[in-house]
C-alpha cells in the first residue's frame, strides 16, 4: 500500500473517507484470492490452545533467512477429529486451508481443514517400502503367528519405565492373574528408540515365556521407530511370542503386524496374556463338579450292574430250572420213601416169619411144656444117684479101713517098737554104711528115747 | 513323601492343568475302575486345592533389567 504523503493529501481536494466495513469487504475480497485458497502452508505451532468449544487455535511461524513470520490459525472442532495426531506447540507441520477474514475481530486467519506433521509423507513413503520388504520376507505371514502360551510365568515387558503402559500392564495382572513380570526399559521415541527397543526384546527374550512390547498414544512422529526393520526383526526373531500394544487402536505400526498378538492398549494386551483368575475359579468349580458327576456315575452305574447281576440271577429261566429241579428232587424222595416202605415191609414180614419160627425154638416153652415129665425124670435119677452114691460110701470106708490098718502097722512108731532105730550124723539120717567112718559122733533114735555113740569101727556086706 | 510334597508345591499352575485334565479324562474312561475312580477323585481335588492357592497369589513381582548388556 502507498503511504499517504502529505503532498498527496493536499493534492487531493477531497480526502476519500471510508466506512470500516467498506475496508473491510475490500480486504475479503483481496483475501479471497486463489493464491490463498486451498494451499498447503508449511511452519511451525507455536501459541497452541485448545478452546473448550473443541475448536483448534494456534499461529504457524516460519523462521527463513532470519525474517520472521507468524500466521493465526484455526481448526474447526468438526475437522480436528480427521487429524489423526494431536498437534503440539513446536510441531513443524504441513496444513491446508483457505485464508479467510473474519471481519467481526478485523483479524484474518488462515482456517485449516486437514493437516499432517512435516515430513509424514516421506516417512510414510518410507515406511509403505520397509512394508513391502517385510512383507517380501513374510514377516506378516499369519501363519508365522504363534499362539500365546495359555499361563505364562514370566511377562517380558518393553516399555518405557516411567510410562503408563507398565503400570496398566500391572493393575490388570494383578487383577487376572499372578506373573512375574521383567520389566525391559527402553525409550520409546526419539531418533535412537528404535535401537534401544530392538536391544531391550533381546535382552529380556530368553529370560520369559511371552513379551509385551508397548507404548502410549502419540503422534505418527512418535510411533514411528516401531515401524523401524531393527524392532520389526527384533519381534520376528524373537524366540517367545509377542504382544504388541502400540499408540491407540488407529494407529498401526509394522511392530503390530509382526506381532504375533497386536492389542488396542496396554491393559487389553495384559488381558490378552494371562488367563483371567476369575475364570479359572469358575472353570476350577466346573470341574470339581464334573468330576462330582462322573464319581456318581461311576457309583450308579455299578449299583446298576449289581441290579442287572441280581436280575439275571432270579430270572425266570432260572426260577423255571429251580422249579423243576425241585420237583424232580420231590419225586425222587416219594420213590425213595415208597421203595423203603416196601422194602421194610418185606423184611418185616421175613422177621416175623424168623420171628414166629424162633418163638417154636423158644426154650422157655420148652421148659414150660417139658418140665413135669423132666422133674419125674430128675427126680428118679436123684434117687438112684443116692442110693448108688451110699452103697459106694460104704464100700470105700471099708477099703479105707483096712488100708488105714496097714499104714498103721508100718508107721515109725510101730517100727520103733518092733526093736527098729533111726541112726543120724549131724541131723542127717544115714541109711547107708558108706555114710559113716570110725570115730563119727551119731544119734541113734528110739521109740522112748535117745542115744549118742561114737562108731568104732566100719564094716561093708561086701568088700570095696 | 515330604519331597513329592515339596516338589509339588513347586510345580507350575499350567503342569497342574495339566495333570487335572488327565485325571479327569481318565474318570471319564469307561474302563476305569471305581475304586481308581475314587482314588482320581481324591488327587483331582487335591489338585484344584492347589490351583485355587496359586490363583489367590495376588503379589505381582516386578523385576527391572538394566539398560546395558
Amino acid at each position: 500500500m502507498d503511504q499517504v504523503t502529505l503532498d498527496k493529501w493536499n493534492n487531493d481536494q477531497k480526502p476519500a473517507v471510508l466506512h470500516v466495513s467498506e475496508i473491510s469487504a475490500i480486504i475479503s475480497d483481496l483475501l479471497a484470492d486463489s493464491r490463498l485458497s486451498r494451499i498447503w502452508v508449511t511452519g511451525e505451532i507455536t501459541n497452541f490452545k485448545r478452546h473448550s468449544s473443541g475448536h483448534l487455535y494456534f499461529s504457524l511461524s516460519d523462521n527463513r533467512d532470519k525474517f520472521e513470520a507468524v500466521i493465526s490459525c484455526s481448526i474447526w472442532k468438526s475437522s480436528v477429529r480427521y487429524l489423526g495426531f494431536t498437534p503440539e506447540d513446536g510441531m513443524e507441520v504441513q496444513a491446508y486451508g483457505s485464508v479467510n477474514h473474519y471481519e467481526p475481530g478485523g483479524r484474518y486467519s488462515f482456517q485449516i481443514t486437514q493437516m499432517r506433521p512435516s515430513g509424514a509423507g516421506e516417512k510414510a513413503l518410507l515406511i509403505e517400502q520397509w512394508k513391502r520388504e517385510m512383507s517380501a520376507k513374510g514377516w506378516f505371514n499369519s501363519e508365522r503367528k504363534r499362539p500365546l502360551p495359555q499361563y505364562p510365568q514370566k511377562v517380558g515387558v518393553v516399555t518405557s519405565p516411567t510410562g503408563a503402559v507398565i503400570k496398566d500392564i500391572k493393575n490388570v495382572f494383578s487383577v487376572r492373574f499372578p506373573v512375574e513380570i521383567i520389566l525391559s526399559p527402553a525409550t520409546v521415541q526419539g531418533p535412537l528408540a528404535h535401537e534401544e527397543i530392538a536391544r531391550a526384546i533381546r535382552r529380556v527374550e530368553k529370560l520369559v515365556d511371552l513379551i509385551i512390547v508397548g507404548r502410549g498414544g502419540g503422534s505418527f512422529e512418535d510411533l514411528f521407530s516401531f515401524n523401524h526393520p531393527e524392532v520389526v526383526k527384533a519381534i520376528v526373531n524373537c524366540p517367545v511370542p509377542v504382544v504388541a500394544a502400540i499408540g491407540h487402536e488407529v494407529d498401526i505400526t509394522l511392530a503390530d503386524l509382526a506381532a504375533d498378538f497386536r492389542a488396542s492398549t496396554p491393559s487389553h494386551a495384559a488381558e490378552r496374556s494371562v488367563p483371567d483368575r476369575r475364570s479359572e475359579l469358575d472353570q476350577l468349580i466346573q470341574v470339581r463338579k464334573m468330576m462330582y458327576h462322573l464319581l456318581i456315575g461311576g457309583l450308579e452305574t455299578a449299583e446298576e450292574d449289581i441290579n442287572h447281576l441280581r436280575d439275571r440271577l432270579s430270572s425266570p429261566g432260572l426260577m423255571r430250572e429251580i422249579f423243576q429241579r425241585r420237583e424232580y428232587l420231590a419225586d425222587l424222595t416219594d420213590r425213595m420213601t415208597r421203595a423203603q416202605t416196601a422194602h421194610l415191609s418185606r423184611k418185616k414180614m421175613i422177621l416175623d416169619g424168623q420171628k414166629s419160627r424162633l418163638e417154636g425154638k423158644n426154650p422157655r416153652m420148652l421148659i414150660v411144656r417139658e418140665l413135669p415129665e423132666k422133674r419125674v425124670f430128675i427126680t428118679e435119677l436123684s434117687e438112684r444117684l443116692g442110693r448108688s452114691v451110699l452103697v459106694r460110701l460104704n464100700e470105700k470106708k471099708m477099703e479105707l479101713n483096712a488100708v488105714s490098718a496097714i499104714i498103721s502097722s508100718h508107721s515109725p512108731e510101730a517100727l520103733s517098737n518092733r526093736g527098729y532105730c533111726i541112726v543120724r550124723k549131724d541131723n542127717t539120717i544115714i541109711t547107708s554104711v558108706l555114710e559113716l567112718s570110725a570115730k563119727d559122733l551119731i544119734k541113734i533114735r528110739f521109740a522112748d528115747g535117745t542115744a549118742n555113740a561114737t562108731i568104732g569101727e566100719v564094716c561093708h556086706d561086701k568088700k570095696v | 513323601m515330604l519331597r513329592s510334597g515339596k516338589f509339588a508345591m513347586t510345580k507350575k499352575y499350567e503342569e497342574l492343568i495339566a495333570e487335572l485334565k488327565e485325571i479327569v479324562k481318565k474318570i471319564e474312561d469307561d474302563s476305569t475302575s471305581l475304586d481308581e475312580m475314587i482314588t482320581l477323585y481324591e488327587q483331582g481335588i487335591i489338585i484344584i486345592r492347589q490351583c485355587e492357592e496359586r490363583l489367590s497369589e495376588a503379589e505381582i513381582k516386578i523385576t527391572e533389567l538394566g539398560r546395558e548388556t
